[in-house]
């Protein structure tokens, strides 16, 4: 069974505005987010080595990705979703924020 | 038409996973077919095929499920009454902000001949604000549709062949609403608005406190595709409407006419349409192509919702 930090399982949402110029920034759903009417992209990492990608859908609600996460080295994860993988670097987290080298 | 019953039913070997996958194979295809009536409908009425037909204004009873985790949440008759009323002006054209529409598109203004009305009789035929409200442990909700269940911390649907169901709570991610299409499970027909952009006044805070929000994610319950196409930014998507300009992505904020996309000059992105992104008071018109796919809606999946104008509204008799 694959593990990362238990931190990291929930649904995180993009939080444009905090972005830097190397770093993408997540936050969970009760963030204050200025609202907006395109949902915003997320990603969520689940026990079990579940994961799953979120895009603005048609009806304003999120279509889903299915896919999976494992480790991979230092502060890398490999994910899937749907037929698209690719690596992330997790460059900080906590229960608050998840900050993935752009 | 049902064609649920091409799934192979299985041989042998059962499990409760299997029977959780056949009903979503059987939902996805009822949806499937649904939704190919429903276009098939809307195209009819679209090329003139069909005609609309009724010749009265109808009313669409409305159920507004209010699921709140705090008092502020918990929003007033007086937030569900502002937002009743704007949907009264935007879907018959009488919005006091249609002045705005630029000339070239003054023509294209269409009158949906749609109204709204709170229920006053409930599921069992009882009389009914045609409000409930229910406390929740949820702090948020995201777009999985927990809301509109009891059992998951929301409020369980009314029969979505008799009433608009609209779910009003704290949607997280920041999220000002979503809907479901026409052609879907009852159980989750409906729109869902946070509460901060329901209705005019009381919690609704600017720059989405005018109501559209609500008037956006009904377009889609009545069939309306955004009017950028759904394809990105890209040139390739349609809304399915012929007097929509083709325009790129949604546009957000409040922009300035013209705003030329996909070589669509000299009058640009028809950024005022209510199936743009752009803020509450940016927004105010749906074109007569749009309302043509409303009547086939209305002619078709949603046929048993309106009431003529005037009488009682449906719900329980």
């Amino acid at each position: 069974m694959p593990e990362i930090s238990p931190d990291l399982y929930r649904r995180w949402y993009r939080s444009f505005e905090e972005d830097t110029d190397d770093q993408a920034v997540y936050r969970p759903a009760d963030f204050p987010f200025p609202p907006r009417r395109a949902p915003r992209p997320s990603l969520e990492f689940r026990p079990g080595g579940g994961y799953l990608e979120y895009a603005a859908g048609p009806a304003d609600r999120a279509d889903a990705s299915r896919g999976s996460w494992e480790p991979g080295e230092g502060d890398a994860v490999r994910v899937r979703a749907g037929a698209r993988t690719r690596v992330l670097h997790i460059v900080a987290h906590d229960e608050q924020v998840l900050r993935i080298r752009k | 038409m049902d064609n649920a019953d091409i799934v192979e039913t299985p041989a042998r070997r059962r499990c409760g996973s299997e029977d959780v996958h056949r009903r979503l194979l059987n939902e996805s295809l009822n949806y499937r077919l649904n939704r190919a009536a429903i276009e098939n409908l809307a195209f009819a009425f679209a090329t003139g095929e069909e005609q609309p037909s009724r010749a009265e204004v109808v009313t669409i009873p409305v159920v507004v499920h209010v699921v709140h985790n705090t008092d502020e949440q918990n929003v007033s008759e007086e937030q569900i009454d502002t937002q009743i009323a704007v949907l009264n002006e935007d879907f018959r054209a009488v919005n006091a902000d249609l002045k705005g529409v630029p000339a070239v598109w003054q023509g294209l203004v269409a009158d949906a001949r749609l109204e709204f009305r709170r229920a006053s009789t409930d599921p069992q035929g009882n009389p009914t604000t045609g409000v409930t409200r229910r406390h929740t442990d949820a702090r948020s909700f995201s777009d999985n549709d927990a809301v509109k269940f009891t059992a998951r911390g929301g409020a369980d649907a009314w029969p979505a062949d008799r009433y608009l169901n609209v779910w009003v709570c704290q949607l997280g991610g920041g999220l000002l609403g979503y809907a479901q299409f026409p052609g879907g499970p009852p159980a989750t027909d409906g729109v869902v608005i946070t509460h901060t952009g329901f209705g005019t006044t009381g919690t609704a805070t600017a720059p989405f406190n005018l109501g559209r929000t609500t008037t956006h994610e009904i377009g889609h319950w009545l069939n309306l595709f955004h009017i950028g196409g759904d394809d990105g930014t890209g040139c390739s998507g349609t809304d399915f409407v012929a007097d929509t300009p083709n325009q790129a992505g949604q546009n957000f904020g409040t922009p300035a006419f013209p705003s030329i996309t996909c070589n669509n000059g000299p009058d640009g992105d028809m950024f005022m349409n209510y199936m743009d992104y752009t803020d509450d008071a940016a927004m105010f018109m749906f074109t007569h192509g749009q309302i043509l796919r409303v009547e086939a809606c209305l002619a078709g999946p949603r046929r048993n919702l309106v009431v003529p104008a005037g009488s009682e509204p449906a719900g329980g008799e």
